[in-house]
């Protein structure tokens, strides 16, 4: 069975987040967890 | 440039456009003109509460004018969303929450309510809002929100009626035991943005907002927000304002506003309108956005900066109405003095045994697909990954081993638990001990 690589992708085209970096945040331009609604209150934490 | 979702993320829904306030700086274009002042029916709010379930919407804020002077719409809303697992916010004056109404709201579920707070001096806030008694109204509405279990954030739109007065705000903010204080600066309205530019704050007073902010953050301990993208350029200092830096322009991009009338626009300050959701249903009035995917609306100035794919760059709609084209506290990447802290990833072999949230949803893609939930992360990912994850949700719960066995690596398949893990979509079974890696 070929190895099958896991792909975490941004929001950009060509944005694929690399392995040990971040969590992704607001240095990382993959954009995933840049999804916070503008004029609105973040989401319930629980 | 941007990928295309099938549909939006966060959708903001105006159920009404009525408000008992007329606030002096108000984003909505229809505050400010002659539009006749829209309430949808019962059966549109159905009819837009179904194509956001049936579009697999992850987040909603129920919205307006004041969602509240029509509470019957909104409990019809909030109870279609929250029985099929999205997680609601509400925008509100609270000038019209009831003690009944918070218990219905709170039983179905909503947790958070973001309310503006002009100023804790009466006679500001009743000036910017054009509302005598309204200070009073907004403030007992807090006291009751609160009081109800409600997660309530304040947010002060800084203006140059109020700025002087944020420091003594968020004072007062912090004794009602609020959640979350918010200081945003006001962007000119649309139908009046030459006038109104006097109000707006400079950019060295909206510096001097962030430093207040943070002070006031070590002194109450509450979380502290603004409640719209700052570019990076304009907070300067972005390392010790990195959570503010976490907002991006997402208009059209992951979020959309529907109005009142139905129709999209890329978002709430942005008179444009693509489609209507009655007629060309949330898709297919989406899919008319596309400008907003290409970046076509991104500052042009901001276009070649080295921070714009992280930034986004200016507000577009206040770029539109500048006579110089730009988000007018823009300046350039010369300003940007540090960089968003950064929270490592574990590069450690997962030990334990896990399995997805409950109320994860995987949401199908051109590009693969979205992992996500309401009230965690989202995370997107190409078609193997997101065939490996559903081989694995089929499982009561999985460890390293499991997804190796699935043809990946050991580094992949750590990689791929500790991700998920860390974005709360993954959680570790509590009950299992720990394995040897």
């Amino acid at each position: 069975m070929p190895e099958k690589k896991v792909k975490f992708l941004g929001l950009f085209e060509d944005s694929i987040l690399k392995q040990g970096e971040s969590v992704c945040d607001s240095n990382c331009d993959c954009y995933d967890c840049n999804t916070d609604n503008d004029h609105a209150a973040e989401p319930d934490p629980d | 440039m941007f990928r295309t979702l099938k549909s939006p993320l966060n959708v903001q829904v105006e159920l009404t456009w009525d408000c008992p306030n007329s606030c002096r700086h108000c984003y909505n274009s229809f505050r400010h003109d002659d539009e006749p002042i829209l309430t949808m029916t019962t059966e549109q709010v159905e009819c837009v509460a179904r194509e956001l379930v049936k579009e697999n919407i992850f987040r909603v804020v129920l919205t307006g004018g004041e969602p509240l002077t029509v509470p019957e719409l909104t409990v019809k809303a909030v109870e279609i969303l929250r029985s099929n697992n999205i997680g609601v916010t509400i925008n509100s004056t609270l000038m019209d929450l009831t003690p009944e109404l918070a218990s219905t709201l709170r039983g179905l579920g909503v947790r958070t309510i973001m309310t503006s707070l002009i100023s804790s001096n009466p006679v500001t806030h009743d000036y910017v809002t054009q509302n005598p008694g309204s200070w009073q109204k907004t403030v007992d509405g807090i006291k009751l929100a609160i009081k109800h279990g409600f997660r309530v954030n304040v947010n002060m739109v800084l203006t140059k009626w109020n700025l002087h007065e944020l420091e003594e705000t968020g004072d007062f903010v912090g004794g009602l035991g609020a959640a979350v204080f918010g200081a945003t600066r006001a962007c000119a309205p649309t139908p009046i943005a030459t006038e109104f530019s006097k109000y707006l704050i400079s950019l060295e007073e909206l510096r001097s907002s962030l430093e207040i902010l943070y002070r006031l953050k070590e002194r109450w301990g509450y979380g502290v927000d603004v409640f719209e993208h700052y570019s990076w350029c304009a907070m300067k200092d972005v390392a010790k304002y990195s959570h503010l830096a976490r907002r991006k322009c997402t208009a059209g991009i992951t979020s959309v506003t529907i109005g009142a009338d139905g129709d999209l626009r890329p978002c709430g300050h942005n008179p444009n309108h693509y489609g209507n959701v009655f007629t060309d249903g949330l898709v297919g009035a989406w899919a008319k956005m596309s400008d907003w995917r290409e970046g076509v609306h991104i500052q042009k100035s901001c276009t070649k900066c080295k921070f714009v794919r992280q930034c986004t760059g200016g507000c577009p709609v206040e770029a539109e109405n500048s006579p110089r084209g730009r988000d007018h506290h823009t300046t350039g990447p010369n300003d940007v003095m540090s960089l968003p802290q950064m929270e490592t990833l574990s590069s450690e072999a997962p030990k334990g045994r896990y399995s997805f949230i409950p109320e994860v949803v995987f949401r199908l893609e051109e590009f693969g697909g979205i992992l996500g939930s309401s009230k965690g992360d989202i995370a997107f990912v190409d078609e193997v990954t997101l065939g490996i994850s559903s081989d694995l949700r089929k499982k009561p719960n999985f460890n390293l081993r499991s997804v190796m066995s699935l043809g990946v690596s050991r580094k992949d398949a750590s990689f791929f638990i500790n991700r998920l893990v860390s974005k709360n979509i993954l959680r570790e079974e509590k009950s299992h001990a720990r394995e040897k890696g």
